[in-house]
């Protein structure tokens, strides 16, 4: 009874410190990073997605629609759905608040809202945006993810995508709090046998975001 | 047999590869070519700038042709200020023609040999 009792004691004496150091609630996790700022894309993102996507025959079929008629991409009218603009190499501004991420982004002057902890609509309308919830995970990553979108293009290579796509945006800060991952997950089981990622790398920027206007112009020969 | 066969080339000879396939995927990466001229006109615009440039054809004739390049956000944090080029200026243009055969081009390099003035392109190895 007494070495049991002496034995509390003891481990009661280690864990103080570390009370002292990081306080009762969290036992010792990190700060949640501040992703608050503006943004640049490190590489260019041509290069950032050199890999082969898993395309379903249905996803197949789709790409080769798109290779047959490029011009008819609804990014020439101006019209770009949420992963062109989540992965463009252009700048975004984020604001981080507790209940809530914005982000802004310089392309096609797309704001987006997403809200911590608050789940998605049972049955969203489908939109070029989508419907975003953001949760942060054990590892102070911020994670994001959309459904309800209108079916489109991931990319301006003409990487399709159906409206059943789920996405994923895991946002992790580098260690020197200036650099962050972006992992985009895509979860599209009709295009794709199984969900792939590709990962960007951000810093900080002291560019400032310019409105980006976008006017559809028809070119010589029309 | 013969059937299996075919649509297994036919799904092969479509290589989904980002690489492989332009940014603008409307310009024959393999047809490469230079036009001397004149600006006519500069947009400097999204989400593509251009720039119209009048040649001289082998006959004498006058012919317009079209370049595109960045937008006009990503050209200004490249250097490119709006009033850098201007019509009137006598520049070369490296591009990649049209598949559809317009005239029509892809700018890879744009150069003002009066003073080495280079405009911002694609670059001749760009995948985009």
């Amino acid at each position: 009874m007494k070495t049991k009792h002496l034995s509390l004691f003891k481990a009661g004496w280690l864990l103080l410190p570390m009370f002292l150091l990081c306080g009762f609630n969290s036992a010792c996790a990190q700060e949640r990073p501040d992703f608050s700022g503006t943004w640049e894309m490190e590489g260019w993102s041509a290069e950032e997605w050199d890999v082969e996507p898993p395309y379903t025959q249905a996803g197949l079929a789709a790409f080769n629609t798109w290779v047959a008629d490029p011009l008819a991409d609804p990014a020439h009218q101006c019209i770009f759905s949420l992963v062109r603009i989540t992965t463009a190499p252009m700048l975004h501004e984020i604001m981080q608040e507790e209940d809530r991420v914005v982000i802004l982004y310089e392309y096609d002057h797309q704001v987006r809202r997403v809200y911590v902890d608050r789940p998605h609509p049972d049955d969203p309308y489908p939109t070029l945006m989508g419907y975003s919830k953001a949760v942060w995970e054990d590892d102070n990553s911020l994670v994001i993810e959309t459904i309800g979108l209108t079916e489109g293009y991931l990319r301006p290579q003409g990487v399709p995508h159906s409206d059943q796509l789920r996405v994923i945006e895991k946002r992790t800060m580098l260690e020197d709090g200036n650099t962050l991952t972006l992992e985009t997950i895509i979860d599209d089981p009709l295009y794709y046998s199984k969900p792939w990622s590709v990962t960007t790398q951000w810093k900080r920027s002291d560019f400032e975001i310019m409105d980006y206007d976008c006017i559809p112009r028809p070119h010589i020969g029309d | 047999m013969t059937k299996k066969l075919f649509a297994f080339i036919l799904c092969i000879s479509v290589s989904p590869v980002f690489a492989h396939h332009s940014f603008l995927s409307i310009y024959d990466q393999d047809s490469v070519m230079t036009v001397e001229g004149v600006v006519t006109e500069v947009w400097f615009e999204n989400p593509h700038s251009r720039v119209y440039i009048e040649a001289t054809n082998d006959k004498g004739e006058k012919v317009l042709w079209e370049s595109e390049t960045y937008p006009r956000n990503i050209l200004v944090r490249r250097g490119w200020k709006h009033n850098d080029l201007k019509a009137g200026d006598k520049v070369v243009l490296k591009g990649r023609r049209a598949k559809n055969g317009t005239n029509r081009m892809q700018m890879l390099t744009l150069v003002r040999p009066s003073d080495g003035w280079e405009g911002v392109g694609f670059g001749e190895d760009s995948i985009d």
